[in-house]
């Protein structure tokens, strides 16, 4: 596939530039990426709701990379979530959880169907420390996952982190405070998720933890980005870049719904680049 | 030179001193008089004690078995004895080239570490005692008796090699007993009449007619390996192949007798007769040398071969069962699949926990406790097994969140109802105002655990609170209200 591209370039300054040929191209591109980062349909999670799913070239989260999440305690509830759920699609495994500080609650991780008797906790003294067991159990296909809370991470870290999360299938989660300064540029994704006020309910208590959840960057979806933006403006809508939604974490199905607010919201087309496949 | 009832004494001599006449017992007036110059140092056995042991740990180069010798022969106790240590070197002289080249070793290595030592081997603790110290001298530093020729041995020593008290010592010789061969020929009967058990318990203990339990110092491993340099070694390269040597033959050994190590003590004997020890442990029995290596990878890193490395020794301190079919953790069974996910993650955790430390490693198991902050109990994850364990809690139990701080933080609090939920708070010197509270839930003190922080002394009533950008935090406020005293309020967690 790959000799045939080369080919039709070799052919361009001869030839009038023809937008189908363009085109094909960009569609090859994105089958060769796509083929690269091709994931087993049961190493992707769905996120609980269809429009967070859609929004990822891969209809779900992969299992296989690494992704970044900023934020607060919020983060860390995501994260549990993130977890257990692919603590369901692999039966057995463990998660490895790396950080300095010694305040995760694993009683409280357990409300986000998260197991505590499936972690392992490691406590690194810095950042080094946490980015070496991080690869450790990146290296070990025994292993659900990896959760890192981490200030700093140089750039190549990130890269090997990633690397080794798409070799081993062990997926990788990089839990940044507050709003990182570098963030990981190798991630698949980036996240930011942000407490927002839940919804008002009837009676007593407290609505389920509601985040505004923010997708700031998808690798591979990127390339599509023109294509998106041209699809939105045929159809008269401009679609911002990073993505936001209302979500808040639902119990029974064990992943994110969207906001009572939106939920009564039309559907919004699907993505031009989402239906290549 | 020690204090004894009486006044200072000599405790014990080095030749010089005892070749001007003075000997252990004397008292130091005595000492002086016989030579004014004499140099004088309080006794220290404690410290005498801890250099024993250091010197018993580097002697596990000749034999894994060794044990300091608890009699220390003070010399107000009547004749300086000298410090012991027993070696069983059992299975061991054949490294060496028999016995009499092990101990011509034994006694060349010490004097070149500046000290004078004797040896004696026998059969017996009993009579290596007796011919250490009473049938050595400096023209033949060490002696063997021979099995079966034990009597011969001992008959002509004197009866203080039985290691008896000086007043036993002293009532012997009145009898006219002075050698062990008079204690032979007489009558067992009025001997324990008149002496009471000790002198025949003494004689069966050197004869080997009574059991004399030692115990080594350390337990002998099942499982050792060694490797004796002809020159020093001292580049980590070199500590490095050598220690993958050493691997590779204990997990032979290993495998040969279907076990996996537990524990690995990895001994760097120097030149200079000191010694160092590292050691790993795994959380589940491995002979895989690939792996115990790479655990030792991290550990190397601090060692000092000083001026160079004579002998390494890699020794399986403890040893589980490891047969090849049946590799569970603690006897179970387990499916093939399952089975290599929890050995490699079995790997992961020694090698973490070698690097970042054993309690840095932890599963999490709950505790059924009221406390918050004791509801959980991290147990080192080497040797934490895979559990199912409640970690939900009763059904309808209020939400905890997914951050507890290990200390909660006073914070400024104002609630329009004294015993109300907080209307706005203060923490880090920025206000938050709460939108929405929920609570209380009263958790009251483990009245029966008496240790503890103080904070656990008091009821406190926890609420959650969402403050007006929806994050959401665990306060408490402590104490039952009291009109003549504001409560205070802390914070002591963050709800995703």
């Amino acid at each position: 596939m790959q000799s045939q591209a080369v080919q039709v370039h070799q052919e361009g300054p001869r030839q009038a530039p023809n937008s189908t040929v363009l085109d094909d191209l960009k569609t090859q591109i994105r089958t060769i990426e796509r083929g690269r980062a091709a994931v087993a349909a049961e190493h992707v999670l769905s996120l609980g709701d269809e429009t967070l799913d859609r929004a990822l070239p891969w209809n779900g989260l992969p299992g296989h990379g690494l992704h970044e999440i900023s934020g607060d305690a919020a983060a860390i509830g995501f994260a549990a979530g993130l977890m257990a759920g692919f603590g369901r699609i692999r039966a057995n495994g463990t998660v490895l959880w790396c950080q300095r500080e010694r305040a995760l609650y694993p009683q409280g991780l357990a409300a986000f169907g998260f197991d505590p008797d499936r972690m392992i906790l490691a406590h690194g003294a810095n950042d080094t420390d946490i980015l070496w067991a991080l690869e450790e159990g990146l290296r070990t296909p025994g292993l659900i996952g990896v959760v890192g809370r981490i200030n700093k991470i140089p750039p190549i870290s990130a890269r090997r982190l990633q690397l080794a999360a798409e070799e081993s299938g062990v997926m990788c989660l990089l839990l940044r405070p507050g709003t990182p300064h570098a963030p990981a540029g190798a991630a698949l994704t980036r996240w930011r998720v942000t407490a927002m006020p839940g919804a008002p309910i009837d009676g007593p208590g407290f609505s389920p933890p509601s985040w505004n959840l923010e997708l700031q960057r998808c690798r591979l979806s990127e390339a599509g980005n023109d294509n998106r933006r041209a699809a939105s403006a045929t159809l008269g809508k401009t679609r911002a870049w990073p993505r936001n939604w209302e979500v808040e974490w639902c119990d029974e199905t064990g992943g994110l719904a969207l906001a009572a607010g939106l939920r009564d919201r039309p559907v919004e087309p699907r993505p031009l680049s989402d239906r290549i496949h | 030179m020690t204090q004894v009832h009486g006044g200072t004494r000599i405790a014990a001599a080095n030749p010089a001193a005892e070749a001007a006449g003075i000997v252990p017992g004397q008292p130091l007036a005595d000492a002086r008089a016989l030579y004014p110059g004499l140099a004088v140092h309080p006794a220290a056995p404690a410290e005498d004690l801890r250099a024993l042991d250091l010197l018993a740990e580097a002697c596990t180069r000749f034999t894994p078995w060794t044990a300091v010798d608890p009699v220390w022969g003070g010399g107000a106790m009547g004749g300086s004895l000298g410090a012991g240590l027993w070696l069983d070197i059992t299975g061991c002289a054949h490294l060496f080239g028999g016995e009499a080249a092990l101990l011509e070793r034994l006694i060349g290595w010490l004097g070149g570490q500046n000290i004078s030592a004797r040896a004696g081997l026998a059969d017996t603790p009993g009579a290596a005692w007796a011919l250490a110290r009473h049938a050595t001298d400096d023209s033949a530093p060490f002696i063997i008796a021979e099995p079966g020729t034990l009597r011969q041995h001992l008959a002509g020593l004197p009866v203080a090699a039985l290691r008896l008290e000086a007043a036993v010592i002293e009532g012997l010789d009145r009898l006219g007993l002075r050698r062990i061969g008079d204690l032979l020929e007489m009558p067992r009967g009025p001997l324990a009449k008149r002496f009471g058990g000790v002198v025949l318990k003494r004689l069966d203990q050197a004869l080997g007619q009574a059991d004399e339990p030692i115990s080594p110092r350390r337990p002998p491993p099942r499982h050792v390996a060694r490797l004796a340099f002809a020159e020093p070694i001292g580049r980590a390269e070199d500590i490095a192949a050598g220690l993958d040597r050493l691997l590779d033959r204990l997990c032979r050994g290993l495998e040969a007798a279907g076990e996996g190590a537990r524990q690995l003590d990895f001994i760097l004997y120097r030149a200079d007769g000191t010694t160092e020890r590292r050691t790993v442990g795994t959380s589940r029995p491995s002979r895989d040398p690939r792996h115990l290596a790479r655990l030792f990878r991290d550990k190397l890193d601090g060692a000092d071969p000083g001026f160079g490395i004579e002998i390494m020794a890699l020794a399986a301190a403890r040893t589980n069962n490891l047969d090849e079919k049946q590799t569970g953790l603690a006897g179970w069974t387990l499916e093939p699949a399952k089975d290599v996910n929890q050995a490699d993650t079995a790997r992961l955790v020694d090698r973490l926990s070698g690097k970042l430390g054993a309690r840095n490693v932890t599963r999490v198991r709950p505790v059924e406790s009221h406390l918050p902050e004791r509801a959980g109990r991290a147990q080192s994850a080497i040797g934490a097994s895979n559990t199912v364990s409640d970690w939900k809690g009763p059904e309808r139990r209020p939400p905890r969140p997914v951050e507890l701080l290990p200390q909660p933080l006073l914070i400024d609090v104002m609630a329009p109802v004294p015993d109300g939920p907080p209307a706005m708070f203060r923490w880090r010197r920025r206000q938050y105002q709460v939108a929405r509270a929920e609570g209380p839930e009263r958790i009251a003190p483990e009245w029966w655990r008496t240790e503890g922080a103080p904070l656990s002394r008091d009821v406190r009533d926890y609420y959650r609170l969402e403050d007006e950008g929806g994050k959401r935090y665990w306060v408490y406020r402590e104490g039952l209200y009291r009109p003549d005293r504001p409560p205070a309020w802390y914070l002591h967690g963050f709800f995703a």
